[in-house]
């Protein structure tokens, strides 16, 4: 534990050294633009930056990697609260209640709302972050392949009860995500699945590029088919009077924003589940636990702070298992221990004992880059509001060009840009149809995880079924799925009763 | 609607762009030979004459920010100082398909000296045997061999098991398990073959990363790894594994004390040999098939010039992957006896994978 405080007075006294700020101020400002922007992301800026951090001081580079990725989550939630296109795969749900918000002339509440809970995640993710770091080691041995299943399961089954449309769509939605999810090679079983020869699918479809299609092409070509009225898309933006009630509702809030914190910390350490879960079982955990869940959907400003909150202390939670043992918990985090390993550094246990100090910087200046991200969303304001002006025509070819660019540049693949169209299109028909979107992207983010866990289970077990049960956090997960399939049921019953005494 | 007809003409010309990028990359392999055939005796190889005039495109097929692509980044940064002219190097990660896109990029391209690429054997030889990708190393023109990285085998720091023999004797009671960072992968094949030639009863626990089989090894899921030397350091040096073996003709300088395979009671010469040759790994630098022998060894010596740059030279110490220099003419057999070797276990990573 001294080891820790003073490998933390370390980091703190170099972030304030000099100009070291600096870095992160360039980095949270680079995050806030490649997140409002959709179809960059918090991958692409990181890609971006690191051949530029190869010559500079190690600790520099790190500070402002960890700025631009923690800077790009708050921001997403612009996008996706004034146009219905989250900036990244981390605000899909605040999608959900942020547009209908902006649409009734709230965006600066709930900008602002989504901003304060930003802050409070990253606060109280990287209060817990550092706490845990003595023991985080502990934390990723105890979840083993059977409990991240149950995770993956719990994340898959809240898809149901997410939808705001039909059980059945929101099924057959995360269905088909799970379909996809199969294209390409199984690192389990070491095979080439639904590949039809195309060695594009080697690796299946990228979640950015399916999410950028479903998304942001989905609604471009639902507007130009006037689906929806061009109207529709330019949010008139009050301004005066709504930053205090933003700020006001979510410290209302505190205990909602914690909840989801602890959600965002535990769902962010599990490898590869971080984006676009965190956020969506927040989302549905608020929903469920609300008096008044038939109005998620139409515009609940809860329905916002929770998942800006689990999405920002998501961050925090993918540092558990990048610090303890060197595995990435989101891509970003994967291109930042390629930046420790450009610099002679070799990700592992070494990170929490010779390179703590190090570790620390990361650390700090994620949770800056959060705090200052949420200020720099809120001071733009007017800029926003300027952009939300533009008309729509002007933005489908910002929205096209840059999706575009965006897949085209993570991979310089241009199959990616094909890809991107042809998700618009179903994403155009699920509009059309009233399906769920965000389920299909769970379905293909956690089909992977969900089957390699399930198979790696097995294969420790040499196929015993009961190793799913084999620990107090398995059973604990199995209880909470059933507890949440049961609840509405249960409380339905209750009510008659209590209404009777 | 003039708005829209903007639109949809804008999204067509993106397209278009974009489709033209793709074809041009598809080109087919340049007649180099040919083209030399006709030239009068008297005049420069044209192959060499002003090389290099532009940029060169080093394809790393693996991802940004894995050994191979700061492998490539750290060469790209160097090379350009030993060739004729200083042109600048830019690095292409074209990881689709396990690596594939890479190679079968590198394989198609003109052998010019303006693409070239940078990974290891033998688990791209082995993979496009299993899934018959569209590329033959064997035909590529090897520029140097960079690392030599013999096998090593690991147990979790807490096994009761010491040694290698102690591992065969725990194997006649209960297969042992091994994990490995996915089926198909170097550490599933290397266990597969030290576990196949000698016969040990053994389990695979597919993981998809080392770290990942580490925490196993805490949970006790797992309790061996085969693995690279370089790689097995970190985790050896942090005491969450031991080693047992190195399978290498000669003990190494970073592990003294750990023994051979030749050193092993119960090992037969006939089985150490094939498991020395089997059981290491090669990183090198690639051009596409049928480059021009002059051209081939400008570059084979300026790839030597620059890893033993004394830049290079420390950053090489630093991330602990010592360079092991091969030139590319001697490499070419090498490849050939790796594939070779690799050939005749065929079947068994065939077998296991799809079982």
């Amino acid at each position: 534990m001294a080891y820790t405080l003073a490998a933390f007075s370390e980091a703190l006294q170099l972030i304030f050294a000099d100009f070291n700020f600096l870095y992160i101020i360039l980095g949270a400002l680079l995050g806030v633009v490649f997140g409002v922007i959709p179809g960059l992301s918090a991958p692409i800026l990181l890609s971006l930056l690191i051949p530029l951090t190869i010559s500079m001081r190690f600790d520099s580079a790190l500070l402002l990697l960890g700025a631009a990725l923690g800077g790009t989550t708050f921001s997403g939630a612009i996008t996706s609260i004034l146009f219905g296109v989250p900036g990244t795969a981390n605000n899909i749900a605040t999608t959900l209640d942020g547009f209908p918000l902006a649409k009734q002339g709230r965006a600066t509440e709930a900008i602002t709302a989504a901003a304060t809970a930003s802050v409070f995640g990253t606060i109280f993710g990287n209060f817990i972050l550092l706490l845990l770091i003595p023991g985080l080691s502990k934390i990723v041995v105890a979840f083993g392949p059977p409990e991240i299943f149950w995770i993956t399961m719990l994340g898959i089954f809240l898809i149901s009860i997410a939808a705001r449309e039909s059980m059945f769509k929101g099924l057959l939605s995360g269905g088909i995500g799970l379909l996809l999810s199969t294209h390409g090679y199984s690192t389990a079983t070491g095979l080439l699945r639904f590949t039809f020869g195309v060695a594009y699918l080697w690796n299946g479809f990228g979640v950015l590029t399916v999410t950028l299609g479903l998304f942001g092409i989905a609604e471009v070509i639902n507007l130009i088919l006037g689906r929806n009225k061009i109207a529709d898309s330019a949010v008139d933006l009050p301004i005066k009077g709504s930053i205090a009630s933003g700020f006001l509702f979510t410290a209302k809030n505190f205990p909602t924003v914690i909840r989801c914190g602890i959600i965002g910390m535990v769902v962010g350490i599990i490898p590869g589940a971080g984006a676009g879960i965190a956020d969506t079982v927040a989302y549905v955990s608020a929903k469920k636990s609300s008096r008044n869940p038939e109005s998620f959907g139409n515009g609940n400003m809860i329905g916002v702070i929770a998942p800006e909150s689990s999405n920002n202390a998501k961050d925090a939670g993918a540092m558990v298992p990048l610090l303890a043992f060197g595995i990435p918990g989101s891509l970003a985090t994967a291109i930042i221990l390629g930046a420790f390993i450009l610099h002679g550094i070799q990700p592992g246990p070494k990170m929490l004992t010779e390179y703590l100090p190090s570790s620390m910087v990361l650390v700090l200046a994620v949770f800056f880059s959060g705090i200052l991200s949420s200020v720099f969303g809120v001071a733009g304001l007017p800029i926003w509001k300027a952009v939300t002006k533009i008309p729509a025509s002007y933005l489908f070819v910002f929205v096209i060009g840059v999706s575009t660019l965006g897949v085209y540049g993570t991979n310089s693949n241009a199959k990616d840009v094909l890809v991107v169209f042809l998700f618009g299109i179903l994403g155009y028909v699920m509009i059309r149809y009233s399906f769920n979107r965000v389920a299909l992207i769970l379905g293909l983010v956690l089909g992977p995880v969900a089957e390699s866990s399930f198979l790696r289970a097995l294969q420790i077990s040499e196929g015993n079924y009961a190793v799913f049960f084999r620990s107090s956090i398995c059973i604990a997960l199995v209880v909470l799925m059933v507890g949440y399939a049961f609840w509405p049921a249960i409380k339905a019953r209750m009510r008659p009763g209590r209404e009777a005494k | 609607m003039r708005k829209k007809l903007l639109v949809c003409v804008l999204l067509s010309l993106l397209l278009l762009s974009f489709a033209a990028c793709s074809q041009s990359s598809q080109q087919a392999p340049a007649q180099t030979g040919d083209a030399v055939g006709e030239q009068p005796a008297e005049t420069v190889n044209p192959a060499i004459d002003g090389y290099p005039k532009k940029n060169i495109e080093l394809i790393c097929p693996s991802a940004a920010g894995t050994g191979f692509d700061a492998l490539s980044r750290k060469l790209a940064e160097v090379l350009p100082k030993y060739l004729p002219d200083e042109v600048t190097i830019f690095v292409s990660n074209l990881n689709s398909g396990g690596g594939s896109e890479g190679w079968t990029k590198a394989y198609g391209a003109d052998a010019d000296g303006y693409t070239l690429l940078l990974y290891g054997i033998p688990d791209s030889l082995i993979a496009q045997e299993l899934y018959e990708r569209p590329y033959d190393i064997k035909e590529m023109t090897p520029l140097a061999g960079l690392t030599y990285e013999p096998t090593t085998c690991l147990a979790y720091i807490d096994s009761d098991v010491n040694t290698l023999d102690e591992l065969m004797e725990k194997a006649k009671t209960k297969p042992v398990v091994y994990g490995t960072s996915g089926a198909g992968g170097s550490t599933h094949l290397e266990a597969l073959v030290t576990t196949t030639v000698l016969d040990i009863p053994a389990r695979f626990v597919h993981f998809s990363a080392v770290p990942e089989i580490i925490t196993s090894f805490e949970r006790g899921e797992t309790e061996f790894l085969s693995i690279s030397l370089p790689t097995s350091l970190m985790w050896i040096s942090e005491e969450k594994a031991k080693p047992l073996v190195v399978f290498a003709k000669e003990r190494q300088k970073e592990l003294p004390d750990v023994p051979t395979i030749y050193e092993v009671e119960g090992v037969t010469q006939e089985q150490a040999d094939k498991l020395s040759d089997i059981q290491q790994y090669r990183r090198a630098v690639w051009a596409p098939p049928g480059m021009d022998p002059e051209l081939q060894a400008l570059l084979t010596d300026a790839i030597q010039k620059s890893v033993t740059d004394p830049d290079f030279a420390a950053w090489s110490e630093e991330v602990g992957r010592p360079i092991t220099f091969v030139p590319g003419t001697e490499f070419g057999t090498f490849v050939e006896s790796m594939y070779d070797n690799h050939s005749a276990m065929m079947d068994v990573y065939r077998d296991a994978i799809v079982n």
